[in-house]
């Protein structure tokens, strides 16, 4: 789940870690709710907000009302901005970036006084200022990487930038987050502040965070007509592209590898939908559902199967229900084979649908099929 | 031999009460693998296919023998029973269990290299010697004993890689699905280590998808390292960029962990490089010559 700035800026507040004086604005009608001068940032779950015209700074009441309603009207690389962030002026000495992520399953910290400025660009064009620390997940950052830290970052007071250091990693761990990022972080008489704040918390870690998701969700009810996407309770993952050959697997390997397939055979896909770990017949009834959606491309269907956990018997069960119900008229072919094929090929033929074990000759079949429409 | 396990194996298995774990306990039997002890907690006294089930492993170890430990025990649960499994001194954990959080994983990888533990996973389908012991989820019917070393992310591409392997007459050493990520434990570069110093291991099979540096990682070491005759295969090449095909490690975003990447760095470390099965099939046999 990735956090707006504001949801972010007050978890880094709670751990200890300054930030400026701020308050939420939800409509052009409210009253300036700080004094003036200060800035009005919109809040959208994505970069780039400032060459949109999405910070703005407010001088005067009428400067407020007339940037408060032009922002709250608009969309930021598709995303409508339901709120704004008012905070008070900053003047910072120096921006620095710091962050804490997940890289190579460890903690990576990473810190560069070329803060303000999207850290990629400078990762590749000047590695050598940015510091990077490989953090032990049960110690967090010892002395010695707080001391190359704060060699690295001279313009701020040793002590400060190592209490925020290890204020963010302390943070990182008791949010469950993948990532937390300053940039920037503001040095005012050579103290840390933190202009902007960037968090992604973990959706596995739902269930042992579950006061934390459920604040962050009802509060984010007060965006009118934010809404999130409802998580579905199965484990497909569905992924339209651009071809006519609708393809389903049981294994996100060997979906790949039969997409990879059927391009070799000079075919084109147009959805990618796999079963993941949990199959019986209802979930391959509801991936022939996803791919057949309304105003589907699909002119011929490739299902390759090869049963571990997942039964043949209940794969023929779910692929014949969906055909019976909806008279489907495309070519379907059904590579079949691992536990119980013998009873899932009886139900598919019995039903009029062809199986095949032959992986190659499957995805030729369908290819050929597809080409034909 | 094979690596990792052998026929003298003997298996503890953690959340053996469960649905899947029941089940696998069953299917590990029948496949030859010896299961000494189950561990479920507050479950303690039950049998499960014969197996004798304790509340914790420090009690199972008071009875029985045991070196390696398959878990399948919920999300929530995996990260102190990892512990747990790896505090009684085995030297391998096979964790099954997918969408454990994030700082757990971490935290479990950690732990199994301070303890000098083969962690294999999370999210995998193990390890299968065939013929002589399995300790995962592989379905044995798609597998036969051979000279051929096989590493997947994915357990369903390796069932498929052992069975066009099989069907052409072509045996496996041993065949390690390690999971699909975004964290691991034991990785190809390490799979790659063992099949290189086994004896019973001719020809090794590298099966890769896009996303992340594993094959870059594994690619290096066959260089410096590797004599034998390595066969790669990577799957997703054509993945759109951005978006994961059900692996959450499976992903190419701003160029990184594309499958040409992958490719130019196996070549260059003299790995034979196929597209499909049945060119990697076509190659392995070319090797075991």
């Amino acid at each position: 789940m990735d956090l707006f700035e504001y949801e972010g800026k007050r978890l880094l507040r709670e751990h200890g870690i300054p930030t400026p004086k701020s308050s939420l604005v939800y409509s052009a009608d409210e009253q300036a709710p700080l004094q003036f001068p200060f800035v009005l940032k919109a809040q959208v779950l994505t970069g780039g907000r400032g060459k949109a015209g999405g910070i703005k700074v407010c001088s005067t009441q009428q400067e407020y009302k007339e940037h408060a309603k032009a922002i709250l009207g608009m969309h930021i690389k598709g995303q409508p901005v339901y709120a704004l962030l008012a905070e008070e002026m900053a003047s910072p000495s120096n921006e620095i970036y710091l962050s804490v992520t997940v890289k190579n399953g460890r903690p990576l910290f990473i810190a560069s006084a070329m803060g303000g400025v999207d850290i990629e660009e400078v990762a590749k064009s000047q590695p050598d200022k940015i510091l990077t620390l490989e953090l032990d997940i049960f110690y967090g950052l010892h002395k010695y990487q707080l001391n190359r830290l704060a060699a690295f970052l001279p313009m701020l007071e040793a002590e400060d930038l190592k209490s925020i250091a290890n204020k963010l990693f302390s943070a990182f761990c008791a949010l469950d987050a993948k990532l937390i990022e300053i940039n920037p972080l503001g040095v005012i008489n050579g103290k840390a502040i933190a202009l902007d704040a960037k968090v992604t918390l973990d959706d596995d870690a739902e269930k042992p965070q579950k006061a934390l998701f459920a604040a962050l969700r009802e509060d984010r009810e007060k965006l009118n007509c934010y809404s999130e996407p409802v998580k579905e309770d199965n484990t497909i993952t569905f992924v339209q592209l651009e071809g006519n050959i609708g393809l389903i697997s049981d294994g996100a390997g060997t979906g790949m590898l039969a997409l990879d397939m059927v391009y070799n055979a000079g075919g084109h896909v147009a959805s990618f939908c796999e079963l993941g770990g949990i199959t019986n017949a209802d979930v391959m009834h509801l991936a022939m559902e996803k791919t057949f959606f309304p105003g589907n491309t699909v002119k011929s269907l490739l299902i390759v199967l090869i049963g571990g956990f997942n039964r043949m018997d209940d794969m023929a069960n779910g692929i014949t229900a969906y055909m019976k119900a909806h008279k489907l008229d495309i070519p379907v072919f059904t590579r079949m084979c691992g536990t119980m094929e013998e009873e899932g090929e009886r139900i598919m033929r019995e039903n009029g649908l062809a199986t095949y074990r032959d992986l190659t000759q499957t995805v030729q079949l369908s290819v050929s099929a597809a080409k034909e429409v | 031999m094979a690596i990792l396990i052998n026929k003298n194996t003997r298996v503890l298995v953690q959340g053996i009460t469960g649905r899947s774990g029941a089940l696998q306990t069953q299917l590990m039997q029948q496949a030859g693998t010896k299961i000494v002890a189950g561990v479920t907690p507050n479950k303690g006294g039950q049998v499960v296919s014969g197996v004798p089930v304790y509340n914790y492993v420090a009690e199972a170890k008071a009875a029985h023998d045991f070196d390696a430990v398959i878990s399948f025990v919920p999300p929530l649960a995996a990260k102190d029973s990892s512990f747990e499994a790896m505090d009684s001194g085995i030297s391998l954990l096979v964790l099954t269990t997918e969408g454990i959080p994030t700082h757990d994983v971490m935290q479990i990888v950690a732990y199994a290299k301070c303890k000098g533990a083969h962690l294999i996973g999370p999210g995998c389908s193990g390890v299968i010697a065939p013929g002589v012991c399995k300790v995962g989820s592989h379905p044995v019917r798609f597998f036969m004993p051979g000279r051929v070393g096989v590493v997947s992310k994915s357990g369903a591409l390796s069932y498929e890689i052992g069975k066009t392997l099989t069907d052409s007459g072509v045996g496996q050493s041993t065949v390690v699905g390690i999971g699909g990520g975004p964290i691991w434990g034991f990785t190809q570069k390490d799979a790659i280590a063992l099949y290189n110093n086994d004896p019973d291991t001719d020809v090794i099979v590298l099966l890769g998808e896009i996303g992340g540096t594993q094959e870059e990682d594994a690619a290096a070491y066959i260089k410096q390292y590797v004599k034998k005759p390595v066969v790669a295969l990577i799957v997703g090449r054509n993945a759109p960029e951005g978006k994961s095909l059900g692996h959450a490690g499976a992903i190419v975003s701003g160029g990184m962990g594309t499958a040409a990447s992958k490719m130019n760095a196996l070549i260059n470390a003299g790995a034979i490089f196929v597209n499909d099965p049945v060119e990697l099939c076509s190659q392995v046999k070319k090797y075991l010559r």
